[in-house]
Order: structure tokens, then sequence, then C-alpha cells
């Protein structure tokens, strides 16, 4: 499975279907749908470190890596390659 | 409750008589009068007044965990003291004090916080506690916990006093409120390093040490701008670039004075004793330091890195954490007693829940998280300005805009319990979701702010609830008994709010850093608040002029907050 398919999972299983919410669709933001919020992004957070061996730092929780799918997979992405190099 | 002392099983074991375990006994017994409680302490009463713990400052939300929830109003003004909200001294060019910038209030606010003598306090609730039922087991110190690897009992081993008689009670819930002792986190290898490395040392003072008298009576302005030299009654901060000192009176008529600092640019070992601390304040708060000399104090303590979290504070094996035997958030917004009245709040609940038949791994993992995520944001966005302390237009930004967030969030979640309610909770959490990101971006603007600002701008003295959008913000939220649809109301309310006052607090930081830029911004100005950067490289691409929501008027608030401040065409 690719890094946004294991996110998207993630994200149904452990936090939409646990916080009781419907399902998201691909193209709405993360964000302005309230999905992402400090207790939803923790349990994100541990999980893209424990999944895919990066760390995230305080300073890269911005909106621009965090606003769709896409825009995690590209960041845990960059974080990666990164962590190779 | 004549059960057995030594043989007996009771419903909850409590070791720790701190605040954090005797608010937990005192809300069990409110909430579930027939509950058997049991609180262990190796301290007998009476407890020493004045110097015995820190965390005497309460916010209106911690308070209104006293007051409100377990109805301590009349005693908490009876007494302790009225709090005048929390007032800032920050940098200045000159060395005279009352130049320095201040942000505080003038007069006393509707909504009430306390200043507490946790001697006093403390004393008081093992009383109510012993009067409501509670089994105080005072001069008993734990000695271990043996937790059952089932649906069994756990069993506490205590000792009378060092030397005497070892005796053990079983429970079906143990609680460690032990402190930072932490016993339960570290025999379950639970602790988690958490925050900057931030340290604190602190002493009280007989007597009344007032912020008021390091200016000369001549000063009449500025004694005038707090009447009454009320300023006394505010959590006083002396504000630097790395550190904070704080001056909080007690109602015992001491006074407690304490530093915290950032590591990096003051290290612990440089105040560490109480002479090193009165040279540190020689050296950076010298007002402060001539004030004190020839001062003895009462005690003296320090704490060296003090933030931690842990992996797991609840569990539905039946054991919890609570105060600081879970986690240490940082202590510049005095936010401590707020962790402690969600979490027992939370443990009140879950106790419940079992008593019912209903308790599930589930409820108590989500309450678990729910503490867990507030400590670890609240310390990261507070030692996110540690750097800039002094900076006094950027902090009161940032003082501003933590505030309206706290009494947005925090405030509906404690007056009204909304984390306890499963069906607002859903609704209320849909509604402030995306404030997440929103103060993210504020708090990157605040240090990007912060590294550029030319000090064009500036203030004498900042009443933050002279601003109606603050006053409003408090008033709106700091009220309890609210219904489901009200709350869910109010807070798209205060997330329009939120999202406005971002934007102004960007036109003035770029009014102030990059005044060339304010061009791009034509009337009517309406912004992606979530796209907000002070790199100009990013607007277009952040989508900074691509607003999703639909445009309202900033003029009002815009001129309001702008009024604040004063800027001088110098740099």
């Amino acid at each position: 499975m690719n890094i946004g398919a294991i996110i998207k999972r993630f994200l149904v299983d452990e936090i939409m279907v646990k916080d009781g919410r419907t399902e998201i669709q691909d193209n709405v933001s993360l964000i302005a749908s309230g999905l992402l919020d400090s207790l939803a992004l923790l349990r994100l957070i541990e999980f893209v470190e424990e999944q895919f061996g990066v760390t995230v730092e305080d300073d890269e929780l911005l909106p621009e890596n965090f606003q769709t799918i896409d825009a995690i997979r590209h960041f845990v992405e960059q974080k990666m390659q990164g962590k190779d190099g | 409750m004549s059960r057995n002392l030594v043989k007996g099983e009771y419903d909850v074991v409590i070791c720790g008589a701190g605040l954090a375990g005797l608010t937990l006994a005192r809300q069990l017994k409110q909430t579930m009068p027939d509950l058997s409680v049991v609180v262990i302490d190796r301290l007998a009463r009476p407890l020493p007044v004045a110097a015995f713990k820190v965390g005497e400052s309460l916010v209106e939300t911690g308070s209104y965990y006293l007051s409100g929830i377990l109805n301590l109003a009349d005693y908490l003004d009876r007494c302790h003291l009225r709090k005048l909200g929390f007032r800032f001294f920050f940098s200045s060019a000159s060395d005279q004090f009352h130049d320095r910038p201040e942000f505080g209030l003038s007069a006393f606010p509707r909504v009430n916080s306390y200043q507490i003598d946790r001697g006093v306090l403390e004393n008081d609730l093992r009383e109510f506690n012993a009067d409501n039922g509670v089994i105080m087991l005072e001069g008993y110190s734990v000695q271990d916990i043996c937790l059952s690897d089932g649906h069994g009992m756990h069993e506490v081993v205590y000792r009378k006093g060092r030397n005497g008689q070892v005796g053990s009670i079983r429970a079906r819930w143990v609680i460690d409120a032990m402190g930072r002792r932490r016993f339960l986190q570290k025999r379950l290898g639970l602790t988690k390093e958490h925050g900057d490395k931030c340290s604190a040392t602190w002493f009280r003072l007989a007597g009344r040490i007032d912020v008021g008298d390091l200016v000369p009576g001549h000063e009449e302005s500025w004694h005038r701008r707090v009447p009454e030299n009320n300023r006394y009654y505010s959590t006083n901060h002396l504000m630097g670039d790395g550190y904070w000192v704080w001056l909080i009176p007690l109602a015992s008529d001491n006074t407690s004075v304490g530093i915290v600092v950032q590591e990096e640019l003051h290290p612990y070992r440089e105040l560490n004793t109480f002479n090193k601390a009165l040279q540190w304040l020689a050296r950076y708060e010298p007002a402060l330091a001539s004030y004190l000399k020839g001062c003895e104090p009462l005690d003296f303590r320090c704490m060296r890195d003090y933030s931690y979290s842990s992996r797991q504070l609840f569990s539905s094996h039946r054991w919890v954490c609570i105060g600081e035997a879970a986690l240490f958030p940082d202590p510049f917004y005095a936010l401590a007693s707020d962790l402690i009245g969600f979490a027992n709040s939370a443990v009140t609940e879950l106790v419940k829940l079992d008593l019912n038949g209903q308790l599930t791994p589930d409820i108590v993992q989500k309450y678990d998280k729910f503490i867990l995520a507030l400590n670890h944001w609240l310390t990261i966005n507070i030692q996110v300005g540690y750097r800039f302390f002094g900076n006094p237009v950027v902090m009161a930004a940032k003082i501003m805009w933590d505030t309206a967030g706290g009494w947005a969030n925090l405030g509906p979640q404690m007056y009204n319990s909304i984390f306890l309610k499963r069906e607002v909770e859903a609704q209320f959490r849909r509604v402030s979701g995306s404030f997440f990101f929103l103060t993210r971006a504020m708090q990157q603007m605040f240090v990007d702010w912060a590294a550029r600002s030319p000090a064009r701008c500036s203030y004498e003295f900042l009443d933050f609830l002279s601003f109606p959008f603050l006053r409003e913000m408090q008033l709106r939220n700091l009220q309890a008994n609210k219904t489901a649809d009200q709350l869910v109301k109010d807070q798209i309310v205060n997330m329009e709010k939120l999202e406005e006052f971002a934007q102004v607090l960007f036109l003035l930081a770029v009014e102030d850093v990059m005044p060339e830029h304010l061009d791009h911004f034509t009337k009517p100005i309406w912004l992606n608040a979530w796209a907000i950067t002070l790199d100009s490289r990013k607007w277009a691409t952040n989508g900074l002029f691509e607003p999703t929501s639909s445009p309202r008027d900033l003029t009002e608030t815009r001129k309001q907050l702008r009024s604040l401040f004063r800027f001088s065409s110098a740099t």
C-alpha cells in the first residue's frame, strides 16, 4: 500500500470511525473540515512517526503540510528522503 | 464507611494528598456520596502555610474548577485572594522600572480568578474531605502499589511514619497522585520527555513584596493607571528574553517569587541557590534585586528541566495517574490546575461508568488522549515564545491570541464539561477543528515577527480587557450551564472571531515589520487566515489571497487593536 493510502486508512479507521464521523471526500480540506484538530493530529503524528520512521518537528506543523491527504503524503515522502540522505 | 482500615476493601484509594489528590477525593464524594474513598499521604496536618508548594496562581478556568465544579466559591472568596489577572512588564531600553511596557488590567474583571496559598488550601481540603466521609490516612507513606493483573483489587502497601507499622489496603481503583515521584509512571516505563529544557527556582518571602514599590511615588501617572496599588493582586511577570520572574501575593501575607528560565539563554547552574538567584536578579532584574536586598527567604526550591509527559495516564484496568504524577505543563500560563480539573473530571466519570458496568477501553483511551494532547500542545505553544519573552509588542500580540484561543476552547470545555458529553463534544470538535492549524500559523508568525521586529511599534500600558474583542470573548465563553445548542452556536461565533483576529494581528505585524507591503492589502481586506505568514514569498503559493470563507468587515476590530499600540517612524 502506498503512503497516501496508509494515511487515509489511518484517518478513516482510527480517527473518523472512533470519533463517530462520516466518510471524508478526497478533495475536502482536512483542516477546513475540522477533522485534523489538536487531538486527531497528535494521534496522526504518533502514527506517522512510528509507521514511517520519521520525526515530525513542531515547526513543521503548518497548514501547508497537512491541508489534504496528498499534502501529508508529500510531506512524509520528503521527510523519508531527508532521512535516507 | 466504618470498614476495617487494614483489611478493608475500598472503591478508590488515592495515593498522595496534594492538590490533585484532594480535589479528586472531593469530586468523587460529591458525585457519588456512597463511594468509599481513602487518601494516603506521608504528611500529617498541620501543613506549613506559604512555604509549601508552588502553583499558587489560577486562571479563570482553573478557578472555576475549584469554585464552580467543586463548590468552593465562598471558601475561596473568604480564605484566598481574588486575582487581578496576569500582568507583564517587558524589556525596555530604559533602566527605570516605570518605563517598561506594561500589559495587564486596571480593574478587577467580572470573571473571578484566585491566588491560592497552597498550604492553607490543602489543610482546608483535607478537613473538608474528612467531613465528607473520605478516609484520610495522614502520616502514612506509600511503600508499594501492586496492580491487579485482571479484574481483581489493587493493593497499596503503606507504612506509618518513617519506621512504623506496615499495612495494606485493597481497592478497585488506585490513583497515583504522589507528585514528581511518579511512582506508577516510572514503574510502568511510561515517562515521555517533553518540551524544551526549562528550569525554575523559587522562594517565599514574609510580607508584601509589591511591584508598585519598584516605582517612586512621584511617578503619579504610572501609579494612577492601576488604582489603589492593586497591581499587588496580579500575578506579576517580569519578562526578558529566555526568562520570566513571578511575583504572587498569598493570603497568608507572604509573597511567592520565582524565576523560570530556558536553558539555552539562561543556564540553570546560574540560579540554583538562593544567593545565585539573587545575583542573577541583580543582573537581569536589578530593580527587584535592590528591593529584595537583605530579605531572608522562608524557603528556597529549584527544579531542573521541569516539563515531562507520559505515554498513558488512565487505564481500563482501573489505575490512573493525576497531577504531577502524570505530567507537568509549562507553568507560564498557570494552567496546571486546569489540567488537574480536566483529568479529575474524566476520572470521576470513569469511576462512575465502572460502577454502572459501562467502562470500556475506548472511553478510557479517549479521555487519556484528551489530557495528553492538551498538555502537549499547551506546552509547545507556550515554549515557542521563550526566546522573545522580552519583546513587548510581539508578546502582547501572542498573549492576546493565546488568551482568546484559550477562552474559546478551554473555556467551554471547563465551564460546560464538553469533553464528557459525547453528542456536544463531536459537534464542538467539528466546529473547533480548524483552530489548531490557525494557531500554528499564528505561532510561526509570532516567531518570525520577533526575529524581524524593528521596535517601531510600542505601548506604555495595555489593558487587554479594554479591547472589546477580548472582553466579549471572555464573557461569551466563561459561562456555565449552556445548552448544547448554545455551545455549538457560540463556538461557530468564536471560530469566526478568531479568524478575524488572526487577520488583524497579521496586518499589525505587517505594518510593524514590512509597512511597504501594506499596499498588497486593498480594502475590503479579507484573507485566508490559515495561509498567514510573514514570508511574503509564500503569500501567493499558500493562498493568502484566496479565502474560502465569505468576507466579513474587519474595520472595527482592526481599529480597536491598532488603538492599543503606537507607531513611531524611526527604526
